[in-house]
């Protein structure tokens, strides 16, 4: 279930620059915390709850091309943040962020994704060494006799595994604390929570069939 | 024409955004097949464009700040972990060999080819000019404002993660403690920032359709970018001789 009113809606476009500046404060708030973490999916992840998988895969790329400016290689990494954007707009849109057991396959997902386009990339662009850090663990296991797609897929588990899993965990527990009202303007809002509307009050007023009504800040240019 | 944004001053700096994009675009595309030669014909005519544009010092300090740790690690790693071929120098279990040294020349080029194209898209082109010169290419002004808007918000919002830091420090979380608390410490930093950034979303979507974002009809936009004809034959052409380029290696007709 989504809202009903079109997912390119003004809250749905203004999750975008929202997502990638909290990809980018996030990001530096795990360096701050010294976190051995990026935490710098969180913002797509969340796009891609709140506004669907279009909304999470154009934040998830403009995420990542944006944290370029700062590490000129993280360019090719845009299309693991547009994947990993559009597929957690999927899984919500479809109803699998509701309840523990369906969050928890959808975190699966999104790690063996993410681990499948992390050490895709990484082998066939940069041959396995990208120049982060874990490359220096990939180089010291196939110097060990690993084989160079085992140490780079084993590697990239361990990476993603334990930003993945925070980076799916922070929007589940902020979706938690937003309120009924807030979640339910987002265009995948209503899929990501049962609500109990409101039974409808009679209105004495005769205003509801004056012309324009419901025309107002309500729509958010939904017309 | 009232052009808002200083200085427009030589012909790269005038310009249309999108031609330069879309020439450095097809350049490194073409370059990533070509390999490590291409860098020696790539690097330097980009340093000259950029030197011509006036931001040549930026462009180095780019280059030497954001890259060359990256390029020396990405180098050390290709050399030492790759293995085959000739052996040109061995001490203890470090051996440098022709598949090592090929690897690392081939990757580490790559590296710099698809930084240094990033670096002279940043360098060249500004957002206000890229973003007005999609919208005279038909592009949804919604859409341009939310490019804008990108590197607008993240300044605001690191600001913001800031300030909420310092209050959780005030409060008595530890962010300077063994990892386990630094752990405890991540939802009370980062659950307020996502909450009031995801009301900040609602209040921007007020403001904006107070002042007319929503309403259809044509825009009169203050800055006007110079969009002829030309702009257009030569991106065409460009992606053209970029898709000849991949084709001929593709084909084995050129072997660069």
């Amino acid at each position: 279930m989504t809202n009903k009113t079109s997912v390119f809606n003004l809250m749905g476009l203004l999750l975008i620059p929202v997502g990638v500046a909290l990809d980018f404060a996030l990001g530096s708030l795990a360096l701050t915390l010294k976190l051995p973490i990026f935490l710098d999916s969180v913002g797509h992840i969340l796009a891609g709850a709140l506004g669907g998988p279009v909304i999470g895969a154009v934040t998830g790329f403009l995420g990542v091309m944006t944290n370029s400016m700062f590490a000129a290689d993280a360019v090719v990494w845009a299309f693991q943040g547009a994947a990993i954007g559009l597929v957690v707009g999927l899984l919500a849109w479809t109803g699998l962020l509701k309840g523990w057991p369906k969050i928890i396959l959808s975190t699966v997902i999104v790690i063996v994704l993410s681990v499948a386009m992390s050490a895709g990339i990484s082998y066939v662009v940069y041959g396995g060494f990208d120049g982060y850090g874990i490359s220096a663990v990939r180089a010291a296991l196939v110097k060990a006799g690993m084989s160079l797609e085992l140490a780079i897929v084993l590697t990239s588990f361990v990476a993603e595994f334990i930003d993945k899993v925070l980076s799916m965990a922070v929007p589940v527990v902020v979706i938690g604390l937003m309120s009924d009202r807030l979640l339910l303007k987002f265009p995948v809002g209503p899929a990501l929570r049962d609500l109990e509307l409101e039974p409808e009050v009679p209105s004495a007023a005769p205003s509801a069939t004056t012309p324009g009504a419901g025309s107002g800040y309500g729509t958010y240019g939904d017309n | 024409m009232y052009e808002p944004v200083a200085p427009i001053g030589n012909a790269i700096q005038r310009a249309n955004p999108l031609v330069v994009c879309c020439l450095v675009v097809c350049c490194l595309v073409a370059g990533l097949f070509i390999g490590p030669k291409y860098l020696l014909v790539f690097l330097p005519l980009s340093a000259l464009l950029v030197a011509y544009a006036g931001y040549l010092k930026r462009y180095l300090l780019l280059l030497a700040a954001v890259m060359l740790p990256t390029v020396t690690l990405m180098f050390v790693l290709q050399l030492l972990a790759n293995e085959g071929g000739a052996v040109y120098w061995q001490w203890w279990i470090i051996r440098l060999t022709e598949v090592g040294l090929g690897n690392a020349i081939r990757y580490t080029a790559r590296f710099i080819t698809i930084g240094s194209a990033v670096f002279t898209i940043a360098c060249l082109v500004r957002l206000p000019r890229f973003t007005r010169a999609l919208e005279q290419w038909g592009i949804n002004p919604k859409v341009t404002y939310v490019l804008q808007s990108t590197v607008l918000i993240i300044p605001e919002m690191k600001k913001r993660a800031d300030v909420i830091m310092d209050a959780q420090r005030a409060r008595g979380i530890e962010t300077d403690a063994n990892l386990k608390v630094r752990m405890k410490a991540l939802i009370p930093a980062a659950a307020p920032l996502i909450l009031s950034a995801l009301t900040s979303v609602e209040e921007r979507a007020l403001s904006l359709e107070a002042r007319g974002m929503t309403l259809p009809g044509k825009r009169t936009a203050l800055l006007q970018v110079p969009d002829s004809i030309v702009d257009k034959v030569v991106c065409v052409l460009a992606i053209l001789a970029c898709v000849a380029v991949i084709v001929a290696i593709q084909s084995g007709w050129w072997q660069p």
